[in-house]
């Protein structure tokens, strides 16, 4: 497999502990996964 | 949820008539997606950002048609912003303004030599090699890919947003979610992990192929997926005290692409060990079907009796019925050719005929046979009339 400047997983991690966006973390969880139910399917 | 009379009759309703015992009405559904917004006059790139006007413009046919359930979800089907955001053209909004539709044809799809990568790393491969072929966004720089992903996080927000409110408002209405996707714990789901070569990493055509070529490919694939499923969120001995309507879903993609072997080992098999235990505390599985299957339906009466509702699609309910009827519940009533070509009075004398051979007994619920996308889809005039009818003539 390539190697990739960076890996997507690591990213949505990152978004998931970046409260710029949303301050509740419990929402924020939930908008990534429903992230990675968009992006990436059955993950 | 809504608690009122209303609320319970329908859901009584539901479990009688899906239970073959006769309803004191027979049920009127409906599936809908895009359709509603244009019963409003209202385009979805118009409201797709604000919630409040989404969800006005969303629910204002159910002031004309009364429905006692829906299917599926109500709600919208794809966060299109969200593709906006990440630069991915694969559900984009069509020339009517409002009908969102998807183009696997533009996709950049697995090839065949790749198998043995995502065999090797099934996750790598899901987060880093597809996404990437796909999202333009994520084809630059890390930072210029966070950029995008945080307005696609705040874009998803908002549609969870408006879906949340979409609810609200059809649980004000009291009308019955039959298949609850979201809400309240349920019988585990079922979607074949086939269908995930089908409909994201092959697409239609090589995902056939394969099984014919590579089908020890294919079976590798579908171990991994298996392997990664997530645990039932309820046993099915505390299943049926916990959900208020007794039904989880399933749902056709490729399956009616299948020959006999290849939907056994697919999908039936590995659907019946997932929901026989749930079926048999009461379960029922609604089963959204879709193209062909007649071929299908005789295995379902190796499931407990009354534990299926199969919504047809393309095929004649009345040979479905003859099939199956006896055994399991059919969520039919009028094809959407007819709702669209056809005289008011044609519509209802088909209604009527389904009501007059399926009700009897029970086992019947209403319902076209294909959830209402556009605006071109039916003639209003002959779908007022239909529900009307329906909603009448189904009272004992």
């Amino acid at each position: 497999m390539a190697d990739y400047e960076f890996n997507l997983m690591e990213l949505l991690e990152e978004l998931e502990n970046d409260d710029s966006w949303e301050p509740d973390p419990e929402v924020r969880k939930a908008i990534v996964m429903g992230l990675v139910g968009t992006i990436v399917g059955r993950a | 949820m809504a608690n009122g009379t209303l609320y319970e009759q329908r859901v009584k309703n539901l479990v009688d008539a899906t239970s073959f015992r006769e309803p004191d009405k027979v049920p009127v559904g409906i599936e809908v997606i895009w359709w509603p917004l244009e019963y409003a006059g209202v385009k979805l790139y118009d409201v797709v950002d604000d919630p409040v006007a989404l969800t006005k413009a969303y629910t204002q046919f159910l002031d004309d048609i009364e429905i006692d359930y829906y299917t599926m979800a109500f709600g919208l089907a794809h966060p299109i912003r969200v593709y906006d955001a990440l630069g991915s053209s694969q559900y984009r909004i069509s020339d009517d303004g409002t009908t969102v539709q998807h183009t696997q044809a533009e996709l950049d799809l697995m090839t065949a030599d790749e198998y043995d990568d995502l065999i090797a790393d099934y996750q790598g491969f899901m987060y880093n090699v597809m996404p990437r072929r796909n999202y333009k966004a994520l084809q630059g720089s890390r930072a210029d890919a966070y950029a995008a992903l945080k307005q696609a996080a705040v874009a998803l927000k908002t549609h969870n947003e408006t879906n949340r409110l979409l609810g609200e408002a059809i649980a004000a209405k009291e009308v019955v979610p039959l298949n609850p996707m979201f809400g309240w714990p349920l019988a585990p789901s079922f979607f074949a992990p086939f269908n995930l070569l089908f409909d994201n990493l092959r697409g239609v055509k090589d995902a056939l192929i394969d099984l014919r070529r590579r089908p020890e490919k294919v079976n590798a694939v579908i171990d991994i997926i298996n392997s990664r499923q997530m645990p039932a969120m309820v046993s099915p001995d505390d299943y049926l005290n916990m959900s208020p309507i007794p039904a989880s879903w399933t749902i056709y993609h490729s399956e009616c692409f299948l020959n006999n072997q290849q939907f056994d080992e697919l999908f039936f098999q590995p659907f019946k060990k997932i929901a026989l235990p749930y079926m048999e505390k009461g379960a029922k599985y609604f089963l959204k079907g879709e193209g062909l299957f007649l071929n299908t339906l005789d295995r379902y009466r190796e499931l407990p009796k009354g534990s299926m509702i199969i919504i047809l699609d393309q095929d004649d309910p009345f040979e479905a019925y003859k099939m199956i009827g006896d055994y399991h519940t059919l969520a039919t009533g009028i094809n959407m050719d007819l709702l669209k070509t056809g005289t008011k009075q044609q519509c209802i004398d088909y209604v009527k005929r389904c009501f007059d051979t399926f009700g009897p007994g029970g086992g019947f619920i209403f319902s076209p046979q294909k959830p209402l996308i556009s605006s071109y889809d039916v003639s209003v005039e002959n779908l007022i009339a239909v529900y009307e009818f329906a909603n009448e003539y189904g009272r004992k």
